[in-house]
């Protein structure tokens, strides 16, 4: 019920007519276009996209990004959900992109500490003080983050479960 | 998409089925970095062959929620962590066997269902909730949440479904205690272990406990109580857990770290080890005990003392030289111990009770039980039915 039907590729019959050993392109024989292309090489518009797309991981914050599709029959519970998930998303990566950069750094500067006192390659047992110190140097920071992630998404969720069943009962008006 | 390509690419390259596991936990970066290089795999014909993937070498925007052809309920195994799952409901069948009472069918499959439905429930609540946790983390990085192939509300939806019939297969077809273990272990889970990973190493300890309640719930599946025999079982459950996950969480340490997540591999090294090299001897010792306490024969401690004592030598091996290889080992061999130590506790159990008036004449060897069952023993010599069972 949550699957954008429009977006989901339909299975055509001619796929059931031909033996699988013609998967393969013949030469001579082109291959059948109808299978449909699931996937878009670009950052789609938000306006002309059917449904919600979902992009390859970011660099820094290696959260994936989204594209919240709507359209203009977009109801205003809807259209709640959707500024929140963006809302959530940004502060989202805002945050691991920070977090990621200072442990990246901080991973850097301890490296470079080691091998100027005199050890050439730093061993996994003298990293682990790096981690540990880093870990307790984030702690608060990870616990407040923490209370803020459940709540935020359970914001969310509430939200859709609000949307999905306004959507239900939409589809039964609309039956009856 | 390194999720549809790249794993099906290695397991034609894995030699033994342990791999397989492993797959699940080593760093999938190195795969999905040979992915993104921009070599083509084969033609963009997918697996299915019913819809067309644009190559690897061009990153894809993916529809979301999207799930491909087929693999309906292959997301849904992703979702719920099936093999986890499996492993689980193993050590619930495990208990269940090991119990001192008459083996029910019914019950048997209620109970096995039950707390089946219950781990993937809770399994489902913990990926919802560490969406940016497991982005970060390259063994986790490839979850459906994550990668936007189902919407949370799904997930938390299938949760719900999925704990709502598991808990009420255990309350209506078992009994009440299996299912508060079943309810209590669930919320144990969800909302005491997840939270606590980025709190506190304390979090291995809980999460020992949830792994130690499965097999509880199959005892009392059968017997309708707890007894020391039961404990026995927990306790080798719980001891495996820290070595089996002290291994596992070894090699990640970098990633346990930027996540955010608090274990003793990073935060406390030397205990983690002292940790891993206690609990696998304290099994040598529980197994020991279990003849004692007639959960099963006096032969079943020989015949683990070889496995459990190659564990603590793996453990101790692990304790002296702790690195990549031998922490893998360890973790190896402890997937493949506690299968074997489950059939060796069946294999070398106690008695086995058939139908319910043999349990009950069993029963009245020692003077407690004689005591106890003193109303239906009259019912024995009497030709007249007796009401009473163990539930």
């Amino acid at each position: 019920m949550n699957k954008c039907f429009r977006c989901q590729p339909r299975i055509s019959l001619f796929q059931f007519s031909l033996p699988r050993c013609y998967a393969a392109v013949q030469p001579g024989c082109p291959p059948p276009q109808e299978k449909p292309v699931v996937g878009l090489p670009h950052k789609p518009d938000p306006k002309t996209v059917k449904c919600d797309y979902i992009g390859p991981p970011d660099a820094q914050s290696n959260l994936r990004p989204y594209v919240r599709h709507y359209g203009d029959e977009e109801t205003r519970l809807a259209r709640s959900l959707r500024l929140k998930r963006i809302e959530v998303e940004a502060w989202n990566t805002d945050f691991w992109t920070k977090h990621n950069k200072r442990f990246y750094e901080e991973k850097e500067d301890f490296i470079r500490l080691h091998k100027e006192s005199g050890t050439s390659e730093v061993s996994a047992d003298q990293m682990s003080h790096f981690y540990k110190a880093f870990l307790d140097k984030n702690w608060r920071i990870h616990i407040m983050y923490n209370i803020s992630w459940y709540l935020k998404n359970f914001d969310i969720l509430t939200l859709a479960a609000a949307v999905q069943l306004q959507r239900l009962l939409a589809l039964a008006k609309r039956r009856s | 998409m390194i999720l549809f390509k790249g794993i099906r690419r290695v397991q034609s390259q894995l030699r033994t089925p342990v791999d397989l596991v492993l797959i699940r936990y080593s760093t999938a970066a190195t795969i999905a970095s040979q992915d993104d290089k921009g070599v083509t795999t084969a033609s963009p014909v997918s697996q299915a062959g019913k819809v067309q993937h644009l190559p690897d070498s061009q990153i894809t925007w993916m529809p979301s929620p999207y799930t491909m052809p087929g693999k309906t309920l292959s997301q849904y195994k992703k979702l719920s962590k099936f093999r986890l799952t499996s492993l689980v409901v193993i050590t619930t069948m495990g208990g269940y066997a090991m119990a001192p009472a008459a083996f029910d069918p019914t019950t048997f499959a209620m109970c096995t269902l039950g707390t089946g439905l219950v781990s993937a429930a809770a399994n489902a609540i913990n990926q919802y909730h560490e969406v940016p946790f497991d982005s970060q983390m390259s063994r986790t990085k490839n979850r459906v949440l994550v990668t936007g192939q189902m919407t949370p509300l799904h997930a938390v939806t299938f949760a719900a479904v999925s704990a709502t019939a598991g808990l009420s297969m255990l309350y209506f077809g078992v009994n009440g205690l299996t299912a508060a273990l079943g309810a209590g272990n669930l919320f144990l889970y969800t909302t005491i272990y997840t939270p606590m990973k980025r709190i506190s190493i304390v979090n291995t300890w809980v999460g020992s406990i949830v792994g130690a309640i499965p097999p509880l719930m199959g005892w009392a599946g059968c017997a309708a109580t707890l007894d020391a025999g039961a404990m026995i079982l927990a306790g080798v459950l719980y001891a495996w857990q820290f070595p089996h996950f002290n291994a596992l969480s070894w090699n990640l340490r970098p990633d346990y770290s930027r996540a955010g997540y608090r274990m003793m591999a990073v935060t406390n090294p030397g205990l983690c080890r002292r940790t891993a090299l206690r609990y696998s001897v304290a099994i040598v010792g529980l197994s020991a005990m279990a003849p004692v306490l007639d959960v099963t024969n006096y032969w079943f401690a020989l015949e683990t003392l070889p496995l459990n004592a190659y564990f603590a030598y793996l453990a101790y091996k692990f304790h002296e030289k702790s690195d990549s290889g031998s922490s893998r080992k360890l973790f190896r061999f402890s997937l493949i111990h506690l299968p074997a130590l489950m059939l060796l506790f069946l294999t070398n159990k106690k008695e086995w009770y058939f139908s319910k008036p043999a349990g009950e004449e069993n029963k009245k060897e020692s003077t407690y039980s004689a005591i106890k069952h003193s109303a239906s023993s009259l019912g024995n010599v009497l030709p007249v039915a007796v009401a009473e069972g163990p539930r």
